[in-house]
């Protein structure tokens, strides 16, 4: 166990450090440069001025000594100033983090039990007129883009019917938990959409699967009634390889809160990230992919070794 | 046939009459597909959208429009004669934008799944054929593929300025390097699943007696690749393919949406959105189409794939849809 541990994690940390290597790269190669950035429209700013400053910065110095002096700052803990806000990185990404952690929870916690209810009631009858109504739906929240969704949304629930905000989440923590509660509606319910489709699908082929299984039918000549025989049995036993596919989707669900969080302006760590890259802020775009990364590749982890501890079938 | 015919022939025909008549494998997952009336019907759907789309060029130039001429004195304009659909929030025809955007949407759909599919083929039959310690990096790199965040990773992506890798100005703006640029970034980021599929039927085909057989005749990796494991490799990979359309032109239209894909005045679903949210009061019609077509679109190739992966299957039965 602790072997397997130890091999994922080291695995995880070799990871992070070739993604934040092709991160730098990819991030100096942003439109922009850094010193003009700086002074932008300084007309006092001579070539010669902008030579010095860029040895004072260490610009002049090949990449991959740039990247050992920014891998070296921030092992120890120095991960620079965002040029966006002024302020260090770290504490623009934390505020934004917990604005992400809030949206993924919620919508986490609609989309995983609506997905084992909807794959569920589709395996019951394969193929009858319930398995092709919620095959249809999920057909169609796979196929949504989700920004079309969510002006859809917007449309209707805050232009039309003036019922819940379309944007404007204060960031101050005093702001109310009903108040915030309301915020978070219209974009849960778009992530939601997103991220259920393909949950729907692989349950209901996992119940399926498990229903023709032999326990199953002992279950049901004990004479247990049917909803015991799904509920007990075949769910229990159809939703532990389910972790590894939501582990998955975790990503997925990332990009899903960028857009979101970016239509409707929830300082999140996605409309950061967005913000970073078009205001060309090479810090925070860096540090704010990389965060994003292992906070993914964390909770891959954190699945992988649930799974394990789930299933007594599987030792480590 | 005339009586006489039958008569001379009668007695060969009467034996084999009795037979079911030849069919390929083709022929069969052919009549499977088209008892999957959803994808059938999808099937139609997609050919007709493609083909108003190329109209395109015929159906402006009889209207005389320009899809990317602005007009701010007919901005805005309800549907009439000469605007099918009206016009959008710079006087541009909108119904003629769906048109060239959605030619743009489906290239790109189409352009990056083909190059997917040649470089994850390329790689995973490579990987699984030959095993060892490429194959590990192979499968290292493709699971931690799989759970990144891709959007974001492509806005980066996106926004990468192609003059500092040593391209000229001029040929970066080109419409082509364009469109060419987001089919690379999406390839990029999105070659694994390709990549997974191709490998794992390269090391199923790889064991199998006829293979070793070839190889002791003196076939060469090279021989055993294209005529074992390629066809067999095949069907699922058309599966995949056919899905993987779907998500690319979801990608791009994500990208263009947020300004780091196809930019204007090329118009494409995904950009023709970006405005939509500052004019969702004045005109939420123009939120609409676009964003209908991509759900659309998307929706029927997803339904095709289905149909493909059910005909595909030799274990579905014809008849059920699914």
């Amino acid at each position: 166990m602790l072997r397997y541990v130890l091999s994922r994690l080291s695995q995880a940390v070799l990871v992070i450090f070739v993604m934040s290597f092709l991160l730098f790269v990819l991030i100096g190669l942003m439109p922009g440069d850094p010193i003009e950035n700086m002074f932008e429209g300084n007309p006092s700013l001579t070539p010669e001025l902008i030579g010095q400053m860029r040895e004072l910065y260490g610009l002049d110095q090949p990449i991959t000594l740039r990247y050992w002096h920014w891998l070296m700052a921030a092992l120890q803990g120095d991960f620079g100033y965002s040029s966006l806000y002024s302020r260090p990185v770290l504490t623009v990404l934390g505020p934004a983090l917990l604005q992400t952690g809030k949206l993924l929870a919620l919508t986490l916690m609609i989309s995983v039990p609506s997905a084992i209810i909807l794959g569920a009631l589709a395996a019951r009858k394969p193929n009858g007129l319930v398995d092709s109504a919620i095959g249809l739906f999920s057909f169609a929240a796979i196929s949504m883009p989700n920004f079309w969704v969510s002006l859809l949304l917007i449309i209707l629930f805050s232009v039309n019917l003036g019922w819940l905000p379309a944007s404007g989440l204060p960031m101050t923590s005093d702001a109310s938990f009903w108040l915030e509660l309301r915020h978070l509606i219209l974009p849960v319910m778009v992530l939601v959409m997103f991220h259920v489709g393909p949950l729907i699908r692989y349950v209901r082929a996992a119940m399926i699967e498990t229903l023709s299984a032999d326990f199953v039918r002992t279950a049901r000549a004990k004479g247990l009634s049917e909803g015991t025989v799904i509920a007990r049995h075949a769910v229990r036993n159809a939703l532990i390889p389910m972790i590894t596919v939501l582990a998955l989707s975790f990503g997925h669900l990332f990009s899903g809160a960028l857009v979101i969080e970016t239509i409707f302006g929830m300082l999140g760590m996605g409309k950061t990230i967005y913000d970073a890259v078009g205001n060309i802020d090479f810090n925070l775009a860096l540090v704010g992919l990389l965060l994003a990364t292992v906070v993914v590749l964390i909770s891959n982890l954190l699945a992988d070794l649930a799974y394990a501890y789930l299933d007594p079938r599987i030792t480590l | 046939m005339t009586p006489t015919n039958q008569m001379t022939q009668a007695v060969p025909t009467l034996t084999l009459s009795h037979l079911p008549p030849v069919q390929s494998i083709w022929q069969l997952r052919f009549e499977k597909f088209r008892s999957h009336r959803l994808a059938m019907f999808s099937l139609g759907f997609l050919i007709l959208l493609i083909v108003i789309c190329l109209m395109a060029w015929p159906f402006s130039a009889l209207l005389g429009i320009d899809p990317n001429k602005t007009n701010l004195l007919y901005r805005f304009q309800p549907p009439s004669a000469e605007h099918w659909l009206g016009t959008d929030d710079l006087g541009r025809d909108v119904l003629v934008r769906l048109m060239f955007g959605g030619q743009v949407s489906i290239a790109v759909g189409l352009v990056a799944t083909l190059l997917m599919a040649i470089v994850g083929v390329a790689i995973g039959v490579t990987a699984g054929f030959v095993g060892g310690r490429i194959d590990a990096v192979l499968m290292r790199v493709t699971d931690c593929m799989l759970a990144l965040p891709l959007v974001p990773l492509l806005i980066v992506l996106g926004s990468i300025d192609l003059t500092k890798i040593g391209i000229s100005q001029a040929s970066a703006t080109s419409p082509l390097f364009v469109f060419l640029r987001i089919v690379i970034i999406i390839a990029l980021v999105d070659w694994t699943t390709m990549a997974r599929i191709a490998r794992a039927g390269a090391i199923q085909i790889r064991d199998r007696d006829y293979v070793r057989a070839a190889s002791v005749s003196g076939a060469n990796g090279r021989y055993n690749v294209i005529v074992h494991v390629l066809p067999n490799i095949s069907t699922p990979l058309i599966v995949a393919s056919t899905l993987t359309v779907g998500r690319v032109i979801l990608l791009e239209s994500t990208l263009s949406f947020l300004g780091f894909g196809i930019v204007p005045p090329t118009p494409t679903w995904g950009n023709m959105l970006t405005n939509a949210q500052q004019l969702i009061i004045s005109a939420p019609h123009l939120a609409v189409y676009p964003g209908l077509l991509i759900f659309l679109t998307v929706m029927a190739v997803n339904f095709v794939g289905d149909g493909a992966r059910f005909a595909f299957d030799p274990r579905s039965e014809s008849g059920k849809s699914h």
